[in-house]
């Protein structure tokens, strides 16, 4: 199941979206930002870039 | 995971605040001023204050200001100071009685705004209706998950 894990220390937070594939993983956490306050940082992780790369194999397959 | 980010939290739910701070063991009192040393006491100094040139126990500023359990009168408190673009932020006197305000609500208020974080996460979770599960941590972490399904 994807998930998204929100965790707070010291009054700082950070948002992780687990199991997304891609873009989708923006969307997903999007409210949560919203809601929270304002972003300072966002780093794709290896699974964000690998999504991505598939979907550009797919298309450029259908070519 | 796919992506991380990191937020800096906003104080924008004076209500949520306040519950926040009681379900901490702290009371909330209405008043416009808090309990303090003076302007330049060590590590309280805050650069809002210097803008708005506040001098000693402030006045008229605060929406509200709170204590800690145990509290008693003389005892440094904290002010919950609404700022000009309407959100909030917490303030205190770290010094002499306001390590109490430290032990009970977190540095700067880090314990409260990891309770507020979670609520608001938990409330965002349930408009999109998702489930959400709030867990404490060994370390102090606070954290939500939130399941999606698909």
């Amino acid at each position: 199941m994807k998930r998204i894990r929100l965790t707070f220390k010291d009054g700082q937070a950070q948002i992780q979206a687990i199991g997304f594939q891609g873009p989708a993983c923006l969307a997903a956490t999007k409210g949560f930002e919203r809601a929270l306050g304002t972003v300072t940082s966002d780093v794709k992780t290896a699974e964000y870039r690998q999504a991505e790369h598939a979907v550009d194999a797919d298309r450029l397959s259908e070519r | 995971m796919s992506h991380i980010a990191a937020i800096d939290l906003v104080i924008s739910d004076l209500p949520l605040v306040e519950a926040v701070i009681t379900d901490l063991g702290g009371v909330v009192v209405d008043q416009s001023t808090y309990t303090w040393y003076g302007r330049n006491v060590g590590d309280s100094r805050d650069a809002v204050f210097e803008a708005l040139e506040i001098e000693g126990v402030t006045r008229g500023v605060c929406a509200k200001a709170f204590r800690p359990a145990g509290w008693k009168p003389g005892d440094y408190e904290g002010g919950i100071v609404r700022l000009p673009d309407g959100t909030y932020r917490l303030v205190w006197d770290s010094w002499s009685t306001g390590r109490n305000l430290d032990a009970a609500f977190g540095k700067g208020g880090g314990r409260i705004k990891d309770h507020m974080g979670a609520a608001l996460s938990i409330r965002e979770a349930a408009r999109q209706g998702l489930r959400a599960r709030k867990t404490i941590e060994a370390d102090g972490t606070v954290a939500v998950d939130v399941f999606v399904e698909g």
